[in-house]
């Protein structure tokens, strides 16, 4: 007993009298950069998703052959080659032909090869999870020779190099096949693994916690400063923002519109705000009455005041939509007229079809933030000036299936474009063949505008594509499947000793963290 | 009834236990809205990806044949896989289990400790301003949630005075000692990485402090209650007569006896921690079983919420067999009396 207590005491004072390693530590954790995420990852592997929260290993750890260029915390709408040294468009005008640059190694040593990308673009159509939809147009992948690899669509496509851009378009090592179980083409393994040519990799993964990421030695690109990224989950706004004012996480994610002001006044902590294209809309159900009524729809989007909800919700962090179309994108109209609320347009029209006042219908939402809960109040009570009784139904994300298979009246969506280019925002949201689980969550179906969007997919020329664009646009504008409420803005802190951060408001959860450093320690 | 009977009977009791929890679990998370197959697959996955996931994952068949498998495969100890990692549950629950149980050991610890010094400390001031003290302190720690508790204990040492650590099991720039017993604490004192122990130490304080202290006062009740009983027995008011020290007297004689109904109590308290610890353990981040079944919970992982219910359940009807068990021996009424 006796020999327990002092083993007990020499443990717990031990640790108190070695002060000496405190220096070590320390400068571990200025060597460290902590990311605290909103949320947990789900899979990092590139073949199996098209959630912008599991993109941030992934962009450390893998290498694409194009990445998009950024300045001022926006893309340009120009791409560089990350892989690629060089990259053409074939005489076919429907094939793209790329030259791998040299001496870029996977983190076992090899080399990346034409067919280690014929391996991944081929790995992720035969998932046919959602990275494949984005490549539906791809037919084949040829390793012509080591370094010279050719993708062969179907049609033209104007936008392959900003595809290849996306995140997970990423080039991954093909010896990962021996870690696959039966036909998952090693699935189970990548989606906690990495086997990619990045500048980091993942040393290791506590499912909901936090992940580990290491140099790749054998990088191109080696890091600046940082031997440790750490991406933190941290669910909780209070606490995230409390560790970030404790020095405990450096870059703190989803920053809300609410705490915004409060956060970027915090000492040694400095705040990113940027436009992005991400638009907060209320899809309705085209597919069930009254909503297959225009008129019905109008009457909604007359009824909703934009104004008081950017800036009495979103507290000013928002810009208000004026089309289809965020600003920065081709097509994109600044000289559309605002959609203004006029309540007794919006009563004459549902009493024009047979809207009786007092009517019920369900507004169904994954409440996945207090601005989301606010902004479903807010038009609670404004549709309700109108006449229209709207009970709030929240939804748990796993329940979001009920509305994706087409059983709701009204809900709430987000909308973004991961690149300055119609494309993702009109063939997701509007074309007919996207309904429900393609996320046209209004499941609008409008010929006119499918035939548009398929001629649009597929021209060349630049003017002439976003004149189809525009088109569409403005049929979709008459109809209004989705009232566009707002854009969001992008927010970012971050401790104010983190330097060299380009922050891309378009791709929020991606960084350049191989060239950021910490303080005045750049080497 | 015999001792041998008795035992039979309570292994009976348990695998009934086990079945009907089985039964329950299985049936209500089956029942939860949401479709595993489509959180899988992910957002714009192609109706046959999503179609080949529910396959995949035994889903497409009916309810009652999907529990017979689930049974036949219990019966083999196989819990099945994970929906979301796709490894086995059992071992993705072993792996983090040491985290949990350096948690609850150090919380017990403390508890009992607090929970027999204030307890007996209280019994021998029967009556006094420090009695009726230590008895609202003890009513204070079983009202409180350890919800509220946590926060508290968080805000203050950690967001207002600075001194201890916030959330985790580490300061994220240390790496975690290499694996041994998987306690943190142990094995950094065993590979003699004293700046590891010390900041590991000090991550288990709060979380821990916050267990104890919403446990020790069920303890601290019965420790008095007891003490209080056996001080006024004959045989103590004729060893404290005979001149034998009063320090010996409670310790040694008093303490011994008062701590019969104490262990039925301990052994409550160790099951209760498991559930308890989900709640502490998202509060402080701690990366333990409570905080790897919630996030099973919300993304429908049914393996796994199953796994860690039938095993929850299972220590919670061995611990009270365990503890009928020590009572028998310890107590030789109810041997005689059964």
């Amino acid at each position: 007993m006796r020999l327990l207590g002092i083993a007990l005491a020499f443990m717990l004072s031990a640790p108190w009298l070695a002060a000496c390693d405190d220096d070590a530590v320390s400068q571990a954790r200025r060597q460290t950069l902590i990311i605290g995420k909103a949320s947990g990852l789900s899979t990092i592997d590139p073949g199996a998703t098209v959630m912008a929260y599991n993109f941030a290993p992934m962009s450390l750890s893998y290498e694409r052959l194009l990445r998009f260029a950024v300045a001022d915390g926006s893309p340009t709408g120009a791409v560089e080659g990350e892989l690629a040294e060089s990259w053409r468009l074939d005489d076919d005008g429907k094939s793209w032909l790329f030259t791998l640059k040299q001496n870029h190694r996977f983190d076992d040593g090899s080399l990346v090869t034409a067919a280690a990308v014929r391996f991944s673009f081929l790995r992720t159509l035969r998932l046919g999870l959602g990275p494949a939809q984005a490549l539906s147009g791809l037919e084949d992948v040829e390793a012509i020779d080591a370094r010279t690899v050719r993708f062969r669509l179907a049609a033209p496509s104007p936008i392959f190099p900003l595809i290849l851009a996306l995140p997970p378009m990423v080039v991954i090592n093909p010896t990962v096949l021996a870690h696959q179980k039966g036909d998952d083409l090693a699935r189970a393994w990548l989606s906690e693994h990495t086997a990619g040519s990045g500048p980091y990799r993942v040393a290791s993964w506590e499912r909901g916690q936090r992940i580990v990421l290491k140099p790749n030695p054998y990088a191109a690109e080696t890091p600046r400063y940082f031997q440790k990224i750490v991406l933190k989950t941290v669910k909780d706004n209070a606490s995230r923002r409390l560790l970030l004012e404790r020095g405990d996480i450096d870059i703190f994610e989803g920053v809300t519109p609410d705490m915004a002001d409060k956060v970027a006044q915090m000492s040694g902590v400095a705040l990113f705000e940027r436009p992005t294209p991400v638009i907060v809309a209320l899809a309705m159900n085209t597919t069930r009455a009254p909503f297959t009524d225009i008129r019905v729809r109008q009457a909604i989007s007359l009824a909703i005041d934009r104004r008081a909800i950017a800036s009495g919700v979103v507290h000013g962090h928002a810009s208000l939509v004026n089309g289809v179309l965020p600003a920065g994108i081709p097509g994109h109209d600044p000289d559309l007229p605002e959609v203004r609320r006029d309540l007794s347009a919006a009563r004459a029209l549902l009493k024009e079809a047979g809207i009786a006042p007092g009517m019920e219908f369900t507004l169904s939402y994954v409440p996945a933030s207090a601005t989301v809960d606010s902004t479903a109040l807010a038009i609670q009570n404004q549709l309700a000036d109108a006449g229209l009784k709207i009970r709030l139904e929240t939804l748990a994300p796993s329940a979001f299936a009920k509305v994706l298979a087409g059983d709701f009246d009204l809900t709430l969506s987000n909308w973004s474009a991961d690149f300055p280019d119609p494309w993702p925002i009109m063939q997701f949201a509007y074309h007919s063949s996207n309904a429900g689980e393609g996320y046209n969550l209004s499941r609008y179906a409008n010929a006119e505008v499918d035939g548009l969007l398929a001629r649009a997919e597929h021209t060349m020329d630049a003017a002439e594509r976003t004149a189809l664009y525009e088109q569409a646009q403005r049929i979709v504008m008459a109809e209004e499947p989705m009232v566009n409420l707002f854009a969001v803005h992008g927010l970012l802190a971050y401790r104010a000793d983190v330097r060299g951060l380009l922050y891309n408001a378009w791709q929020p959860g991606i960084y350049n963290v191989e060239s950021m450093y910490r303080g005045d320690d750049a080497p | 009834m015999t001792v041998l009977n008795r035992i039979v009977w309570r292994l009976l009791m348990l695998l009934a236990v086990v079945l009907c929890v089985t039964l329950i679990t299985f049936v209500i998370s089956h029942q939860l809205p949401g479709d595993p197959a489509q959180l899988m697959a992910g957002p714009r996955a192609g109706p046959d990806a999503i179609e080949k996931m529910r396959a995949a994952l035994g889903l497409d068949r009916p309810l009652h044949i999907q529990y017979a498998r689930y049974l036949h495969d219990l019966l083999q100890g196989d819990f099945g896989a994970s929906i979301v990692t796709q490894r086995p549950v059992l071992s993705e629950l072993a792996a983090v289990f040491p985290a949990t149980l350096e948690l609850m050991l150090t919380a017990l610890f403390i508890s009992v400790t607090l929970g027999v010094i204030l307890g007996v400390a209280a019994a021998v001031r029967h009556g006094s301003w420090f009695d009726h003290f230590i008895r609202a302190s003890a009513t204070f720690g079983i009202s409180v949630p350890s919800f509220w508790l946590g926060l508290m204990l968080l805000l203050i040492f950690y967001g207002q005075l600075g001194i201890l650590p916030g959330v985790g099991r580490l300061d994220d720039a240390l790496d975690p000692p290499a694996a041994m017993t998987g306690f943190y604490t142990l094995d950094a004192a065993l590979q003699g990485q004293w700046a590891v122990l010390r900041n590991a130490l000090e991550h288990l304080l709060l979380p821990a402090l916050t267990l104890a202290l919403v446990s020790f006062g069920g303890m601290l009740r019965v420790i008095r209650a007891s003490m209080i009983e056996v001080l006024s027995e004959d045989y103590i008011r004729t060893a404290i007569a005979s001149g034998i020290p009063r320090r010996t007297v409670i310790f040694n004689h008093a303490l011994r006896n008062a701590l019969i109904p104490f262990v039925t109590v301990l052994g409550l308290e160790f099951a209760a921690l498991l559930f308890g610890s989900v709640v502490v353990e998202t509060i402080f981040m701690w990366p333990g079983a409570g905080s790897l079944v919630l996030e099973a919970i919300f993304a429908l992982d049914f393996p796994m919420i199953m796994c860690f219910t039938v095993i929850v359940s299972m220590a919670y009807v061995i611990i009270n067999f365990a503890v009928d068990l020590l009572y028998m021996a310890i107590n030789p009424q109810i041997r005689e009396i059964g």
